[in-house]
Formats: structure tokens, sequence, C-alpha cells
């Protein structure tokens, strides 16, 4: 058990020292999701600086933001092994759900960070009254999880094909939909709008990141060979 | 069998639709003799749900075996899906506009029905990505089984949270509210419609299979009887 769980865990580590490293020669990555991240909020401030949003407006903005920076920037980490013609090597030496594992945490803090980005530019740039941080950030936090395993997993299967960058977005953004909708509801509540049962969101939004998270894996293992 | 299926959908629907036209007006609605697109209305989304489930079933079923012929069955069970969701939304909206005052009323189930489309939308838009069949087909069904945890929160539990205002009834049919002619009528139309449903996916799902063999025409001797001694052999040229 204790041998099988090290192995486990030695991959994914593996994977996930891989991604960072990859990505600390350039940061791209991560300079590319921030400067989305930022500039998405300077057009909603610009566009919205004379007059003032209610809660559920800012909600959706916010949400927008956040999945158009996800779809763009994270199934990077699957479409870049293609072109760079790694993904075999990794077909030898990990199992398949490890690498999904590596590459998907690597996202989860990619976007947690993106999510860091987004939230306090918005509250600051965007003059969002935030009523309840807790919620907020609940809200946040399993958005950025559930964002991360589909996108992660989207940018799986669009790896091989012709247009994967443009596909790999087509494919995240109608998945993503649904954690969307029950983003804006949780963080409109937060920013106090007076919806039943709002503060309960998060809860939904953790099931269906955890739902993700367990199915990503599967999938992949499934598509892995081919 | 056929013949019995033909004689059914012949006689049945024409006469269910007469049957519709006749039976008393229901009461609530603000248009009465128009609620009746409800009954074509209705089985809509239960055979595009019904067929979204049976189109991840068989890519399950096709990950597993990675026989071709589910992959050709998962396309056309989600190909019927999405004209039936189109019927979906194209009664709704007309339904909308008569009984609620508006085409689009961002009622939530009217809105999770247009996520569906949009997510099954970019299944068929993967497909058009991969020239290779088999990466297609892989792929294909490995988007339709991640597309199959959203389309089922959309559907069963969306529309249900209680923070969600729906102009839609829940749960009509479970309560018994759904009685008299108009229950008898929505179940003929139902009865017909499964029919139907049944007999148009398999016509496409056996086209499928068919142009399968035709383009294996190697596998299909291989696999299919006798063959003809001398293979087929086409001159071919190259011009300059």
């Amino acid at each position: 058990m204790n041998s099988s769980w090290s192995s486990w865990k030695s991959e994914i580590v593996a994977v996930l020292k891989k991604e960072w490293q990859s990505e600390s020669r350039s940061m791209s990555g991560i300079m590319t999701t921030a400067l989305i991240c930022f500039v998405s909020v300077i057009i909603v401030n610009s566009i919205t600086w004379t007059t003032t949003i209610n809660a559920m407006i800012g909600a959706g903005l916010y949400w927008m933001i956040l999945v158009f920076a996800a779809s763009v920037s994270l199934p990077r980490t699957f479409l870049q092994e293609e072109e760079n013609r790694t993904a075999d090597f990794w077909r030898l030496v990990a199992r398949p759900e490890a690498v999904y594992w590596g590459k998907a945490l690597f996202n989860i803090v990619q976007m947690l960070v993106a999510t860091l980005i987004v939230s306090i530019l918005f509250v600051i740039m965007v003059k969002v009254e935030v009523r309840n941080y807790l919620i907020f950030a609940l809200t946040g936090l399993s958005g950025a999880i559930s964002i991360a395993s589909t996108a992660t997993i989207a940018g799986a299967i669009a790896s091989t094909a012709s247009n994967r960058y443009v596909l790999s977005a087509a494919m995240s953004v109608p998945l993503l939909v649904f954690v969307v909708n029950l983003g804006i509801t949780g963080t409109a509540w937060s920013f106090g709008e007076i919806l039943t049962s709002g503060e309960k969101t998060p809860i939904a939004m953790f099931a269906y990141s955890i739902a993700t998270c367990l199915i990503g894996p599967v999938v992949y293992s499934k598509i892995w060979k081919s | 069998m056929e013949k019995l299926r033909n004689l059914l959908l012949l006689v049945g629907l024409p006469l269910a639709t007469i049957h519709g036209v006749l039976v008393k007006d229901a009461v609530g609605f603000q248009y009465p003799e128009f609620a009746r697109i409800f009954f074509w209305h209705f089985p809509c989304p239960i055979m595009a749900t019904f067929l979204l489930s049976a189109g991840a079933f068989f890519s399950l079923k096709y990950i597993q075996t990675r026989d071709m012929s589910w992959d050709v069955r998962a396309n056309s069970a989600n190909e019927l899906a999405m004209i039936f969701i189109a019927l979906t939304m194209i009664s709704g909206i007309f339904f909308s506009r008569i009984q609620w005052g508006a085409y689009w009323q961002n009622d939530p189930r009217q809105t999770s029905f247009l996520l569906v489309t949009t997510i099954y939308a970019s299944y068929f838009v993967m497909r058009t990505a991969y020239s290779d069949p088999d990466k297609r087909a892989l792929n294909a069904a490995a988007f339709a089984l991640m597309a199959f945890l959203p389309f089922m929160f959309l559907t069963f539990v969306f529309p249900r949270l209680p923070q969600i205002e729906n102009n839609h009834p829940n749960g009509t049919i479970m309560k018994g509210n759904l009685k008299g002619g108009y229950a008898t009528v929505t179940i003929e139309i139902m009865i017909l419609v499964s029919i139907l449903t049944h007999w148009v996916y398999r016509l496409r799902s056996r086209a499928g299979i068919l142009e399968l063999k035709v383009n294996n025409y190697g596998d299909l001797q291989n696999t299919s009887g006798p063959t003809t001694d001398t293979p087929v052999v086409r001159r071919i040229s190259v011009s300059d």
C-alpha cells in the first residue's frame, strides 16, 4: 500500500516538477494568465467607471474574466507536450492518471493565483463591495479547482487535433458554463445580492469540482495511448 | 413488426394530433387553445435527454471495446438529440411568447437547455477537428463522457436549485396534476414520438455502420463470408 502510494506520489510530483521547471524558464504561462486577468479587469473598469454596477453584473463580469483567462491559458500544459513532441516520453515513464494529476495540480495552482489576482484587482478597481469574504473566497477557491480540472481534460482531449489551441478553448468554455453559473450566484450573494440559498453555492461547486477531478483522470487514461 | 410500426406512425400520429385538438382546454393558461403545443414540446426534451444519455453510454462502450460501430451509435444518438434539442427550443420559444409574453424569458430551463446545446455543439465541432477516424472516435467519446456531467447537472439539478425561480412547473406529472384528456394525449404522443425516435435512430446508425463497412471494405472481405476471387483493381494515371 505504502510503496504503491509512494510510487504514485513520485510520479505526480515528477510531472508537477517538470511543469514548474519548464514554466520557470520563461514564466510564459503565468505571465500570460496574469496579463489576461489584469487587462480584462482594466477593460471592465474602463467601461464601468462612470457607473455603479450591481452585485449580479459584477459577479458575472468577475467570472467571465476568470473563465476566459483559464480557457486560453490552462489547456496549454497538454498542448505543449504534443507541440514539443514530449508526450510520448510521459507515455513511457508515468501512468496516465499521474500525468493528469500532475498537470491538473499545476493548473489548479495557476488558477488559484489567477483568481487571487482577479479578486484583488476587481475589488479595488471595479468598486464592488464584498459583504461576505468567506463565501467570496470559498466560491473562488471551488470555482478555480473546477475550472482547472475541466480545462486540463479539455486540453488533453484537444491536444492531438489540428487546431488544438482554438479547439481546447471552444471545448472548455461550454463545459465550464455550469460552474460559472453557480459561481455567479455565490459571488453575487457575497456582494450583497439577495438570493435564496446563495451561501450554499460553494458546496455545490465543491461537489462539482470533486466530480470533475475524479472523472478527469479516468477519461484521460482512456485517451492516453491514442 | 415493421409494418405494425409504419401503421402506428401513419395512422397514430394524425389521430393523436386530432385528439390533441379536440381535447378540452387546460386551465391556468393565458391562451388555453395554444397550450396544446405542450403535447409536442414535452416529448422533445425527454427524447433528447434519453438520447444524450444513450450517447454517453455508447461512448463508454467505444472506449472499452474500440469498436467503431459504437462510435457510429454514439454520434447518431447525439445527432438525433441535437434535433430534439432544437425542436424543444423552437416549441418552447413559441410557448414562452404566447403564454409568458416574450420569446426569451431567462427561464432556468430554457437557459439550461441552451447551455446543453452549446456543450453538444462543441462535441460536433470537436469531431470535425480530427481527420483520423480512430482519434476522432476516441476523443469524441472522451468528450461525450466529460460532457455528461454538466449535462446531468444542467438538466436535473440546476433548474431545481432553491435559489432558482422557475416558470416551468416542477413535478407536474409526479404530483398527478396532468389529468384527463391532456394526460391521455400526452401519453399517446409520447409513445408515438418514442417509436419514431427509435426508428430514425436505427436508420441513422445502420446507415453509419454500412458507411463504415464500405470504407473498411478490406475488413468486410475478411469478416463477412465468401469473397470474390479476383480483387477489383482500378487503373490510375498520374498527370504531369
